[in-house]
């Protein structure tokens, strides 16, 4: 069923609908968050927030044919609120160490399946990525993970195009100087 | 993407994400029905309700005008005879002008970029123009029920109330309500004034030649068919709001029925 069928009819009470959206957008929506806070407790209750936020403010949804942006917006907002209760805004890169060991960073992902030197590695990428200021970084993630437009990032984080265009450049050139710091290799 | 911006993406995607939980998944689903017993949803989306929150974004000079086109409509309901009923027509067939007052009112607020502000920017300039017809027309409706009651104990038959004044109104109001619907996004205002224009052009000769069959005592049949006449068109217009409500009028955005409920 399309989105905006389905949003329709959850609008008009038909509750039962929830499940298959929830299910349809639950790991976009959790790979979004998991980007973001770096942590996958906190991601799960991100994703959970966003969810319920979305059902809260159902009413006010316009943009049709969209709901996957609508939803990664909500996701972004309930992600600020989360860092400005916490207040973290980035992570130190010692925590990154004991990522792997910890199973902090990536846990459900199987040794079996990647290898342990795999998992370390993305530990020490979303590390790195957690190193960037919060307004870097949500622009780092909607670009590179989610294949936004400069205008689309504009749009979802409530900036300007040209602050839009600014943060992605300071976040890319910030981003390799710390890959380089961790001796990660730019050309694979 | 630059070939620099490329180099990055292939460093990010090793960044790997864990598997979803599904009873993490399952609980939020669980959650999320029970959040939404506890809103009413169907409260909220509910018709009468979206025209309640519309109530507070009309304008106070549309209620202003309105009032004081009653008033001088019941001043001259009291006068009667001569020139007075002259008036009194002309400003019934101009009547169905008095319902673009909201269209001009709609127009100026999205004219000075106040759209978005209002919080009305959930809905197209068609569905807010029909939503304030709907809610002026109604408490026209109220009105115009008194006057039908006071001129039917005063000085007229009610049923002549109804033929100069309730009908025209029923009229008009479905011919607009008929064109938003049909036409929707490229039913523009001046679509709107011509058709306002044409019915009072039209209505005031109508009205006039009807009043002087009234007065010379020719129309025995005319309760009668007053009353057919005022039941299809209120029929007409009840059914052209219904349609508007129910089905895909809506400009882009949301295309769904509301719950009339």
């Amino acid at each position: 069923m399309e989105d905006e069928k389905m949003v329709r009819r959850i609008r008009q009470g038909e509750g039962e609908l929830l499940g298959p959206l929830i299910e349809k957008y639950y790991k976009d929506v959790f790979r979004f968050c998991y980007y973001k806070t770096g942590n996958e407790a906190s991601a799960y209750d991100c994703t959970q927030e966003t969810f319920l936020r979305m059902i809260r403010f159902m009413e006010s949804y316009v943009e049709m044919h969209r709901f996957k942006s609508y939803l990664l917006r909500i996701a972004l907002n309930v992600c600020r609120d989360y860092y400005r209760e916490n207040s973290v805004s980035t992570v130190p890169l010692e925590e990154a160490e004991a990522c792997g060991a910890a199973g902090g960073g990536a846990p459900g992902v199987t040794a079996a399946e990647t290898g342990n030197g795999r998992i370390e590695e993305a530990c020490v990428v979303q590390q790195c990525l957690m190193r960037l200021p919060e307004f870097q970084r949500e622009v780092i993630i909607l670009h590179f993970y989610y294949g936004y437009k400069l205008r689309e990032i504009a749009a979802a984080t409530g900036v300007t195009l040209s602050t839009a265009k600014s943060r992605l450049k300071q976040g890319q050139d910030k981003l390799r100087r710390i890959f380089r710091e961790e001796g990660i290799d730019e050309k694979g | 993407m630059k070939k620099d911006e490329r180099e990055i993406a292939r460093i990010l995607e090793r960044n790997l994400v864990p598997e979803v939980e599904r009873r993490e998944m399952e609980r939020l689903e669980r959650q999320a029905r029970l959040q939404m017993e506890q809103m009413d949803i169907l409260t909220w989306n509910a018709f009468p309700y979206r025209l309640m929150r519309q109530i507070p974004y009309i304008t106070s000079w549309i209620w202003a005008v309105q009032a004081l086109v009653v008033i001088v409509f019941a001043v001259l309901l009291r006068q009667g005879q001569g020139a007075a009923n002259l008036l009194l027509l002309i400003m019934l067939s101009m009547g169905p002008l008095l319902a673009l007052l909201l269209v001009v009112d709609v127009a100026r607020s999205y004219g000075c970029n106040m759209w978005e502000m209002e919080a009305v920017c959930r809905y197209d300039l068609g569905q807010v123009t029909a939503m304030r017809m709907c809610i002026v027309g109604g408490a026209d409706m109220a009105v115009l029920a008194a006057c039908c009651c006071l001129y039917g104990r005063g000085r007229g038959s009610i049923w002549e109330f109804g033929l100069l004044a309730v009908f025209p109104f029923f009229v008009s109001s479905s011919l607009y309500l008929w064109e938003l619907k049909r036409f929707s996004g490229s039913c523009s205002i001046y679509v709107l004034a011509l058709t306002g224009a044409g019915l009072g052009l039209a209505g005031c000769p109508a009205l006039n030649r009807a009043y002087n069959w009234m007065a010379a005592g020719r129309l025995e049949w005319a309760p009668a068919l007053t009353l057919c006449m005022l039941g299809a068109a209120g029929a007409a217009m009840a059914y052209h709001a219904a349609g508007l409500c129910r089905h895909g009028w809506m400009k882009g955005g949301e295309s769904g029925g509301w719950s009339l409920g």
